[in-house]
């Protein structure tokens, strides 16, 4: 291990002495230098000295997600996304935005707010980076409408360990030029490369919001009325059920034309007996607390082990990692811990709780089809 | 190639697995861009994945690259076999394992053929959104390896929004299980790197895919130009506007005139010179209050006519000129070079226009059918492959095409893919950094590189991967 001070000074011949800082000892990390640079040259010359020197490395968004993962068993250097921020382009008439890393999540919807949506709709999006947003592979609310955040991803430009900057694909709404490695790192925290800048896909902005709310007394019945909405011509932008105290919140929320929301709103009613309706500003507050559900509600829950499971001819027991597991999910996943931040106070799962303890769910709705939260 | 491993490989997959008889390889020397073609040693028709799995397993281990294939309808000569090796096919991957109407989802075998889930799906009021124009034939798997688009990719996305789960044979026969249907997967998506990938990182055996409700009113507008710019513009507009068809099509003069003396013809007049489909998709409401707006923007750029229709063999009718474009041209030129480019959706016009003076240039005719909303142009070049100097002259065209398109911020596949096709085009959009990184992921893979070898990477930027993994300098990726 590289003491801080050996690593700070090693840092002073790449980047100027504003780039340079410390992160104090936390619960999470020991004392470490931080590197913020602020262009692409800069990340690939604190890369390439960070190789020269084996040092290991944490890239950083705002480091709401630090306790997702493991702490790294070693570590010498964070590098921040905090100098490297800014939207490049805002290409309206064709959908687009391409940003840097350290571009906060509000940010980039207040650039697009004027036509555009943006997608995620996260939780927290002045405390989340679009590059710490995409290495988490963090979906949001409007998931049910737009699709997982991947699926915003028209290209990524990254730099890898080696300080060489790489770019997959590109800035046009259809593409299938060479490999999606951009869909590889989209999810892959920081494990494989430090994303720099990426351009996503705009969806229209929509004329009217409404969302219309309903209490129930148990959790099966507000879900099983969740999955009939789901399923009816209303396609909406999500279906949300929450505890809440003794009860049970189903929030409905509906956007797009005008005449068409009001149409929907009629409909939905009538499904909805003794439902309360947001709209105008009241459903945007009402949508922006739908959101912020799943962080309420993290406290007790642990994630899953990943999806992949691998069938070998050989036998079950044959746990080498060889290629393509080699390139595979942390192993770790299925002892991870879940923490996040919420304003101030953080909430804090161990590693050894049951998802079953957990007191409260949260549902984007979506049937089977959705990740295990 | 022995004739043990034949042998041996009959054994793993019946009489009806294996083809070695030269008249029956013949069908499998080339894909849809016959151009290219190679006679294959030996043809695989596995039944299932671990036929799949048998097959890979035996190959690798006496070092016999692989070529996987499809239908074979691919235009950028990504089944194209390769010397010395043998191609796998799914084509007898045919079962439909699982249709949850509940969830929304559907897990059928690779060789499924796209129009057959599409029919499957429609009576329980779903749909599978992708349909490219080959859909009669092509398969699931076909369309995982391309990321295959189509018409409705406007609106749906390409393949890689639909694939939920995979079942994947690596190149050493491994089973690699990936199928369960999840929006978001934890860790590494490797479904996601997958999908695109032309056969180089493995074998698709089984594809989850989701399923979108089927929409209550369609509708279709055709409106007729006296100028393509004009065409062009109306779709520049509807983006800008944020509207949201499911389908925006262009046609340009010449593939109008191949449309109207073939058994495609759809009542085109002869004097316009673009035609442009718009479809709409939605509820009742939602689709009468698109229509209105959609014909307002076409209204500005003073067309020739506009047609609507509602029902579906009308429909049909205003498509019928679009899904036959490619069939009526064989009425008017021996051969068709498809071209595959991408531009952003704010230059159409003035890309569509330099690739008409490109051919011009090149005294080619061109005729024009493409995806304008997605920015996805299809120039087709005609002409005749027992003239040498011609073709070469299309090929010329062909790169000069790609070059302003990439020129001007587009992209060289919209959804062809790169096959043996585009491999010297790599290199106008991609650095050596990001071939080097290309390589590396191909590697993690596949290290003997076996897989469809020679496709998708030029390969002399692999092979400086190589000698610095050798020299030690190399970090993975």
């Amino acid at each position: 291990v590289s003491s801080p001070d050996r690593t700070a000074t090693l840092l002073e011949s790449a980047l100027p002495r504003a780039a340079i800082t410390r992160r104090p000892a936390d619960d999470l990390l020991g004392e470490i230098p931080v590197a913020a640079p602020d262009s692409a040259e800069q990340w690939s010359e604190v890369l390439r000295l960070a190789g020269r020197e084996r040092l290991c490395v944490l890239p950083l968004g705002l480091g709401s997600k630090l306790g997702w993962l493991r702490t790294p068993e070693r570590l010498d250097l964070a590098l921040s996304s905090a100098r490297f921020h800014g939207v490049s382009a805002f290409e309206a008439a064709d959908g687009t935005i391409t940003a840097r890393a350290g571009t906060t999540l509000a940010a980039l919807s207040e650039a697009v707010s004027a036509t555009h949506h943006l997608s995620p709709e996260i939780a927290l999006p002045r405390a989340s980076t679009l590059g710490g947003v995409l290495a988490a592979g963090t979906s949001g609310l409007d998931r049910l409408r737009h699709g997982p955040v991947r699926h915003q991803v028209l290209g990524i430009t990254v730099a890898l360990a080696d300080g060489s900057l790489v770019k997959s694909g590109g800035r046009v709404v259809k593409n299938v030029t060479g490999y999606d490695l951009h869909r590889l790192w989209c999810g892959s925290s920081g494990t494989l490369c430090v994303l720099l800048e990426t351009t996503l896909r705009l969806y229209p902005r929509p004329a009217r919001e409404a969302v219309l709310e309903a209490r129930f007394a148990d959790r099966a019945g507000a879900l099983e009325r969740a999955r009939a909405l789901v399923r009816s011509a209303v396609q909406p932008v999500a279906v949300v059920v929450e505890e809440q105290g003794s009860e049970w919140r189903l929030s409905l929320v509906l956007s797009g034309r005008d005449e068409i929301v009001a149409h929907d709103v009629d409909e939905m009613r009538r499904g909805l007996p003794g439902s309360v309706l947001h709209e105008g500003a009241d459903a945007q507050r009402a949508r922006a607390d739908c959101a912020t559900g799943s962080v309420r509600t993290a406290r007790g829950r642990r994630w899953r082990s990943p999806a992949g499971r691998r069938v070998s001819r050989a036998s079950s027991n044959d746990s080498t990692p060889r290629s393509p597991a080699a390139v595979s999910a942390p192993r770790s996943a299925s002892s991870r811990s879940l923490r996040m931040s919420t304003s101030g106070s953080k909430v804090r799962a161990s590693a050894g709780s049951s998802s079953t303890a957990s007191s409260t769910a949260t549902r984007s709705a979506g049937g089977a089809l959705r990740r295990p939260s | 190639m022995t004739k043990a491993l034949a042998r041996e490989l009959r054994r793993l997959l019946g009489p009806q697995g294996v083809i070695d008889e030269p008249t029956r390889l013949l069908p499998y020397e080339s894909d849809a861009l016959a151009l290219l073609a190679v006679p294959p040693e030996l043809v695989l028709l596995p039944r299932d994945t671990s036929q799949t799995a048998a097959a890979l397993r035996l190959l690798a281990r006496h070092g016999v690259p692989v070529v996987p294939r499809g239908a074979g309808t691919g235009l950028a000569g990504g089944a194209t076999p390769v010397a010395g090796g043998v191609v796998v096919s799914t084509a007898r991957m045919r079962d439909v394992l699982e249709l949850n109407v509940e969830d929304r989802f559907a897990r059928v075998q690779a060789g499924v053929v796209n129009v057959d889930l599409t029919g499957l799906c429609q009576h329980h009021g779903l749909l599978y959104a992708p349909d490219p124009s080959s859909q009669m034939a092509c398969t699931i798997g076909g369309n995982v390896a391309n990321n295959s688009g189509g018409p409705h990719c406007f609106k749906y996305g390409a393949t890689t929004r639909h694939v939920l789960g995979l079942v994947i044979v690596t190149h050493d026969g491994d089973v690699l299980d990936l199928s369960e249907p999840v929006l978001d997967p934890l860790g590494y998506d490797l479904v996601g790197t997958f999908v695109g990938s032309e056969g180089t990182l493995g074998i698709a055996t089984e594809v989850t895919v989701r399923l979108s409700p089927a929409p209550a009113a369609i509708e279709v507008l055709l409106a007729l130009f006296r100028s393509l710019d004009d065409a062009c513009d109306s779709v520049t507009d509807i983006i800008a506007a944020r509207l949201e068809p499911s389908a925006l099509e262009i046609l340009d003069r010449l593939t109008i005139e191949a449309v109207e003396r073939s058994v495609f013809a759809a009542g085109y007049p002869l004097d316009s010179e673009a035609v442009l489909l718009v479809e709409l998709e939605g509820t009742e409401i939602d689709v009468a209050a698109q229509a209105r707006d959609v014909l307002a923007i076409l209204e500005r750029h003073r067309p020739i006519e506009v047609r609507r229709a509602r029902d579906p063999v009308k429909r049909k009718q205003l498509w019928a000129g679009r899904k036959g474009a490619f069939g009526a041209m064989g009425r008017i030129a021996p051969d068709l070079y498809v071209a595959d480019a991408v531009v952003p959706r704010t230059k159409l016009r003035e890309l569509v226009a330099r690739t008409v003076e490109i051919c011009r240039e090149a005294n080619l005719r061109l005729a024009t059918v493409f995806h304008a909303g997605d920015g996805n142009l299809h120039p087709n070049i005609c002409y005749d492959r027992r003239n040498p100097e011609e073709v070469k002259r299309v090929l010329e065209a062909g790169h000069r095409i790609l070059a302003e398109c990439v020129a001007a911020g587009g992209a060289l596949t919209g959804e062809h893919g790169v096959g043996l096709e585009k491999l010297a085009e790599m290199e106008l959009y991609f650095s050596a950094d990001d071939l080097a990184a290309a390589c590396r992921l191909r590697d993690a893979w596949d290290p003997d590189r076996r897989m469809n070898p020679g496709k998708v990477v030029p390969s002399h930027a692999c092979l400086e991967v190589r000698s610095a993994r050798r020299a030690g300098t190399g970090a993975a990726p």
